[in-house]
């Protein structure tokens, strides 16, 4: 476990996933990330990422329903498996221990 | 697939693309996401917007990310299914045995006469070009012109060019000269083991210089190129020479040559590699000699004395201009210095040609061998594409009847999924089969054919396409080529059917008015070229038939040693000669003479199909005292006229009672032929006669008699104005006319009387009728190849036509049997069928009449004496090819409407 390591922006997409459940496809998490973060994102970056979380086994899919919107083709849904789940936890984790060395105080000091 | 596509969507292509490069499994879901985005944009930014960003977001899913996820698989189905278009294929050529039959034999028989043709062509392309600096290399060619009128144009040029350009040229690196001998007119002795001088028989020899080898790269086996010919009288000789005189053992042997005055030791210093077919200069012998001081004329050799061919190697291609100009400045300032009085008023100027395509263009005076035809060689080129189009084309229509035979199995595979690439490719492995097929068939006949062919060609066997690998690279990319351009066609055109209608078994017929239009194209081909070798062999026939003016038939030419030795001398006004030898002929002639069964013999310095290299320009005070004539000279005896029943058309022959007939180079009597007598402006040839004619430098001449104007060239030319002087000393040939007996009768005979006089001198014979025709060689070839072609596309042409009509029936065999219950003859059923193709090739007779008509006006033009192009030799082709395809169509009809209905009409 701890030699796996997530980039930035598949630790993002992990996240969203996570976030939105039911409703975590392609184009869904792409806008989140487009109006939740006002970060410019191309579509096919997130499925090549969205597949490759895949492979490493911390989401899961499986295919939805179909809307007028998509021209009737359905969606694939993803949804995060445990592996991620603690993977998320752990990144979480080191993160905050990494927060918490850093001295508050001297920032304010100053 | 095809749900939902009622949006007023996104364009569609973008998608096509995300299609191809997605794999199956995620097309789905991304094509969704995109739509969504899609109209998400369309909503916020507008419809044009939307579209760019769509293909924008299409493209840059073309990412390994994506396209890396559906590698393997795909190469899998590919393997697979081009496996299955190799059985389907081979299925196919089993199951439909004459379709396969007709292709294959077609596209083989075509294949065979292209890669001949390529064999042949490639070797004429090839001359020269063994020699390391072979582009660098020009040859100096002669141009000598008198008041405007070319007078002279040869190979040959003058000594004082090589010394020129050896010295005072900086952009060239070497330039040799080469004068050619050989055992016509030069004996060669050698020591044999027995240290007895033996002569050497049939030799082609050339002195050369020094330089020789800094141009020219003939490959050595024993000596270095750099050091055998820089001592004088050292000497080369071939590989088979070697072996055969000096038992492979010759460096430091030595032979000696006698050229009539003097004789030379030359010692042997290196032993060529026997000189490649594909060189112009051909020879066995290399001699390196002291460079000569005295000339013709016993003065000392200054720079207007001819010397031989003369060769330069350039430093770069690009300085050829500037040579060529500094050429004709050398000529402006050397032409005035023109002192031997032969050369009045004559103006010389020099061309470069570059060496390699001497071969195929040159065609001069004095060429060291004979030059090959360049028109023979495209017209080559053009008849192998043609003959190849030919098999194409057949191909093109079987296949397309044939998909109509397919087409149910066509139809379903498309159901079930076949993309129309997939059909494409399936129909092209077809004709790569095809093609593949048709290549080793004509390979191993060409194996076949190849020692039959280079008898026939000249080319040599080693020479072979075959046996060379970057030809072997060229005959895969051949067949690739011929497998695309039979193939293309028909792959479209199957593979655009539609499905169901397929499957109906319904088809457009009209989309086939192209199998018509080719059909029309085989046939003009098949009809033009018959029309083309009618008329080459009436041309032929028609040149060979025609009156002479000049008797060449049962005439045997012996070559003579022309070895009186002779000195000029100005106060003599002419040479003094010693005339033993001559003597010698006279007595050889008079004992031929005494011998039953021969009519005559006479010595004369040309022989007919010779062109003479002499000639003296004249004026006529009648016509225009200021301008030159130019006559061509012939040396004659007294009975030149009566051994080869040349005519007097007025005055009298050369005759022992005038001993004033002799004369001497300031004065003559002369006899001249009836274009001559036009030429000077006599009206008749009586007017000519004792009229006195000056050549252009001033001797007087008297014409004692005119002579029918014969043909000293071939009938292709025209006649040549001619005057005749006597010459009682030896010329260079003996002509003999025998009569009442076989010629090897004729032959011994002479071979007898012949080493009684000449005992030292070689006995070289040869018949004159055929030295004449010689000069037809490339025009009957030329006619051989041609009807040879003819033969080959009206058979290709009748292979298609009987695949079509086969073809035809099969389908309309149920049609046959109705009208023929309803009671339609035989003959009703074949004029049904002939009908459509009649018309066919009667179109195609419209295509070719013209154009065969008008090429063949072109081509007869050059001939100087042509057949008229009579309606006949246009109607019996067209007659011939209507029979011809008539036949084909019919032989094959006649079975089928012979046959009960009954038998028709109940198969199902």
């Amino acid at each position: 476990m701890a030699k796996e390591y997530l980039g930035e922006f598949e630790e993002l997409v992990l996240t969203l996933v996570a976030a939105l459940q039911e409703d975590a496809y392609g184009a869904a998490i792409s806008e989140e990330i487009e109006t939740k973060f006002k970060r410019e994102v191309n579509l096919s970056a997130v499925h090549v990422t969205l597949y490759r979380l895949e492979d490493k086994g911390y989401i899961k899919s499986k295919m939805g329903g179909g809307t007028n919107e998509r021209g009737g083709r359905r969606k694939r849904i993803f949804t995060i498996t445990s592996a991620g789940m603690a993977m998320l936890r752990a990144m979480k984790e080191t993160r905050l221990e990494l927060w918490n060395m850093v001295p508050q105080l001297k920032m304010s000091g100053l | 697939m095809a749900v939902g596509k009622k949006n007023i969507g996104p364009p569609k292509w973008p998608l096509q693309f995300l299609r191809r490069i997605c794999p199956e499994h995620l097309y789905e879901e991304i094509e969704g996401d995109l739509i969504q985005k899609f109209n998400r944009d369309v909503k916020n930014l507008g419809q044009r917007r939307a579209k760019k960003k769509l293909l924008w977001n299409t493209i840059r899913f073309l990412r390994p990310g994506i396209v890396l996820r559906n590698k393997f698989s795909f190469e899998l189905i590919q393997l697979h299914m081009i496996w299955s278009y190799f059985k389907l294929a081979a299925r196919g050529l089993v199951r439909y045995k004459m379709f396969s039959t007709i292709n294959v034999l077609g596209l083989s028989v075509s294949m065979v006469a292209c890669i001949l043709i390529l064999q042949y062509v490639r070797f004429e392309f090839s001359y020269d070009d063994f020699h390391r600096n072979a582009e660098n290399i020009y040859r100096v060619a002669t141009k000598v012109t008198l008041q405007n009128e070319v007078i002279v144009h040869e190979t040959n040029t003058y000594d004082g060019i090589s010394k020129a350009l050896n010295t005072d040229y900086p952009e060239i690196k070497a330039a040799t000269t080469v004068r050619g001998f050989n055992s016509d007119r030069t004996f060669i002795h050698y020591q044999d083991k027995n240290n007895k001088l033996v002569p050497l028989e049939n030799f082609k020899a050339f002195d050369v210089d020094s330089i020789f080898f800094k141009v020219f790269s003939f490959p050595l086996l024993q000596g270095n190129s750099e050091v055998v010919l820089q001592d004088p009288y050292t000497a080369l000789i071939s590989e088979t020479f070697s072996n055969n005189y000096f038992s492979g053992d010759a460096i430091g042997k030595s032979f000696q040559v006698y050229n009539g005055e003097e004789t030379q030791h030359y010692k042997i210093t290196g032993v060529l590699k026997d000189v490649p077919s594909n060189s112009h200069i051909k020879f066995d012998i290399l001699t390196r000699s002291d460079p000569r001081t005295k000339n013709f004329w016993n003065n000392d050799v200054g720079f207007w004395d001819w010397g031989g061919q003369t060769y330069v190697l350039l430093a770069d291609i690009t300085l050829r201009g500037e040579l060529e100009n500094k050429l004709a400045q050398l000529a402006l300032s050397k032409n005035g210095l023109k002192n031997n009085k032969d050369d009045y008023g004559q103006i010389s100027t020099f061309e470069l040609r570059p060496l390699g395509n001497i071969h195929l263009y040159s065609h001069l005076q004095e060429e060291l061998e004979t030059n090959g035809s360049s028109s023979l060689v495209y017209a080559l080129i053009m008849l192998a594409i043609i003959i190849l189009i030919m098999a194409w084309v057949n191909y093109i229509n079987l296949s397309t009847a044939m998909s109509e035979e397919k087409i149910k199995s066509i139809g379903v595979r498309k159901v079930v999924g076949a993309t129309r690439f997939s059909l494409v490719l399936q129909v092209l492995t077809e004709s790569l089969l095809f093609n593949v097929l048709s290549v080793s068939l004509a390979v191993v006949s060409v194996h076949m054919l190849l020692p039959s062919f280079a008898s026939f060609s000249g080319v040599p066997l080693t020479y072979g396409v075959l046996y060379d690998n970057t030809m072997l690279i060229g005959l895969l990319v051949f067949v690739l080529v011929s497998a695309l351009m039979s193939g293309l066609y028909p792959a479209f055109v199957i593979a655009s059917y539609y499905p169901v209608r397929a499957l109906k078994g319904n088809l457009n017929t009209s989309r086939f008015a192209l199998r018509k239009i080719l059909v029309v194209f085989q046939f003009a081909a098949a009809i033009s070229l018959i029309i083309t070798t009618l008329v080459a062999y009436q041309q032929l026939s028609f040149m060979r038939d025609k009156e002479l003016g000049i008797n060449i038939n049962q005439v045997m030419i012996i070559k003579a040693m022309n070895f009186d030795k002779e000195t000029w001398s100005d106060s003599e006004g002419g040479f003094t000669i010693d005339s033993t030898y001559s003597n010698k002929a006279n007595l050889f002639k008079e004992g031929i003479r005494a011998q039953a069964g021969f009519l005559n013999a006479t010595s004369l310095s040309h022989i007919p199909g010779q062109l003479p290299n002499w000639g003296t320009e004249f004026r006529a005070e009648s016509i225009d005292p200021q301008k030159a004539y130019r006559l061509i000279a012939m040396g004659v005896d007294y009975d030149f006229l009566s051994t080869l029943q040349v005519k007097i058309l007025a005055g009298r022959n050369f005759s022992h009672d005038f001993l004033s007939d002799r004369g001497n180079e300031g004065k003559r009597a002369v006899l001249i032929n009836e274009a001559a007598t036009k030429l000077l402006g006599f009206k008749t040839p009586q007017e000519a006669i004792h009229k006195h004619i000056s050549t252009y430098w001033g001797a007087d001449y008297e014409i004692i008699g005119v002579v029918n104007s014969f043909h000293q060239l071939s009938v292709k030319e025209n006649v040549q104005p001619i005057y005749f002087i006597l010459q009682p000393r030896a010329l260079d040939y003996f002509a003999i006319h025998y009569q009442g007996r076989n010629a090897t009768d004729a032959i011994e005979q002479a071979r007898i009387t012949w080493n009684n006089y000449f005992p030292d001198t070689p006995f070289n014979y040869f018949f004159l009728d055929e030295y004449f025709d010689q000069q037809y060689q490339y025009d009957r070839k030329f006619r051989d190849i041609v009807s040879l072609f003819s033969g080959l596309t009206i058979f290709i042409g009748c292979l298609g036509l009987f695949g079509l009509t086969s073809y035809s029936i099969l389908k309309r065999t149920k049609e046959i049997g109705i009208r023929k219950v309803m009671g339609a003859t035989a003959s009703n059923i074949i004029a049904l069928f002939t009908n459509d193709f009649m018309k066919l090739i009667l179109i195609a007779n419209a295509v070719a009449l013209p154009l065969a008509y008008l090429g063949l006006k072109r081509w007869l033009e050059s001939y100087a004496y042509k057949i008229t192009l009579y309606w006949w030799l246009f109607v019996i082709p067209v007659i011939l090819v209507l029979v011809i395809g008539v036949m084909t169509i019919s032989l094959q009809i006649l079975k089928v409407a012979l046959k009960n209905p009954v038998n028709s009409l109940r198969s199902e």
